[in-house]
């Protein structure tokens, strides 16, 4: 009876564990052109904001490198990268998303290019909750050939509902949300979800990177073991 | 039924994180963001210190440091005026990651002609 219990219990929890990981039904991509083109290395360039938020591309591009790397990439390091493009003149991530692919190529000796454009950064302050939210869009370029390898996009809400207090719980809850916002930037902890769940190769060819190189699931995207 | 629940709750983080990860993180991603974010929290000299242990503590584990963490110390060296360890770092990551060795050998050969600029 008890090890019947622990039995199901088991499954169960492997059941969940499954879950835990999807996010959302996906259909597969095209990835043929990125298996033909695999790069080695990913130069992150610095996302372009097109939201209010002044602090988005700094606080949304470290959260970046860590899913690449771990992907199986060789991910250039940001503090480099932003220096070298600052001592060159180019002082935001338009002008950075702009350059040639073969000046990249020939200063960073990247194979490929990351441009990432931030939709949505930080929170929304309305009277009965606060909501934080970010968006991003991502494309994977070829710097030898100009292709497209691969693209993405995920937007992540994260919504501080006050709905199980009285009236005046909730006034005071939605202030309390506001100054705690404020204090930390809560849109960078989501960011670094955003980029986990965006980059991370997923069971379905071309949802997320595919596994690089340095993965020791290089080349065994889509099957599930 | 009620001792089993910690393991539940485990296994279903468990399936949102990767069960192992290739590399030791430590902070190097929060100070790329502290950085910019607060620089007085994240200053060359703080960082290298707080950097520096992590990667000690990951080499004693056998634990992979991650790219560019080592041309990110370079970098910082750099700023204290400290082309030797800089020069040590940079060639580091090279040995360690051939992917950036366009990058450093640019950083080597501007780090011997000026401790100034980049």
């Amino acid at each position: 009876m008890m090890i019947k219990q622990a039995q199901t219990i088991g499954l169960t929890a492997i059941l969940l564990s499954l879950a835990g990981c999807v996010i959302a039904p996906a259909t597969p991509k095209d990835i043929s052109v990125y298996k033909a083109n695999m790069p080695k290395s990913i130069l992150v360039l610095p996302p372009v904001n097109d939201t209010p938020d002044v602090k988005a591309t700094y606080s949304y591009w470290p959260t970046v490198m860590q899913p690449v790397a771990e992907a199986g990439y060789y991910v250039f390091p940001l503090s480099v990268v932003d220096t070298m493009f600052k001592e060159n003149g180019i002082t935001n991530a338009n002008d950075a998303q702009n350059i040639s692919h073969d000046k990249l190529k020939e200063i960073f000796g990247a194979d490929s290019a990351l441009y990432i454009r931030i939709k949505q950064y930080g929170s929304k302050y309305q009277v009965l909750q606060t909501s934080v939210s970010v968006a991003v869009d991502a494309k994977l370029v070829d710097l030898k050939t100009g292709q497209t390898l691969w693209t993405g996009e995920k937007e992540l809400v994260q919504a501080n509902n006050n709905s199980n207090n009285g009236i005046a719980g909730i006034l005071v809850g939605a202030l309390v949300d506001q100054i705690v916002n404020n204090l930390s930037d809560k849109a960078y902890p989501l960011s670094g979800m955003v980029s986990q769940q965006l980059l991370t190769p997923t069971y379905t060819p071309g949802v997320g990177l595919l596994y690089g190189p340095r993965s020791p699931k290089f080349q065994q995207d889509g099957i599930v073991k | 039924m009620k001792k089993y629940v910690p393991f539940l709750l485990i296994a279903i983080l468990a399936g949102c994180t990767t069960p192992q990860t290739l590399y030791s993180w430590g902070t190097y991603p929060q100070q790329n963001y502290l950085m910019y974010a607060a620089p007085e929290k994240a200053t060359a000299t703080a960082q290298i210190t707080k950097l520096e242990a992590e990667i000690e503590k990951s080499k004693a584990k056998g634990l992979a440091v991650p790219p560019g963490l080592y041309a990110h110390l370079g970098l910082l060296y750099l700023q204290l005026q400290n082309s030797l360890k800089a020069t040590q770092y940079f060639e580091l990551e090279r040995q360690v990651y051939p992917e950036s060795t366009v990058l450093m050998d640019r950083l080597l050969q501007k780090t011997t002609t000026s401790t100034e600029k980049l």
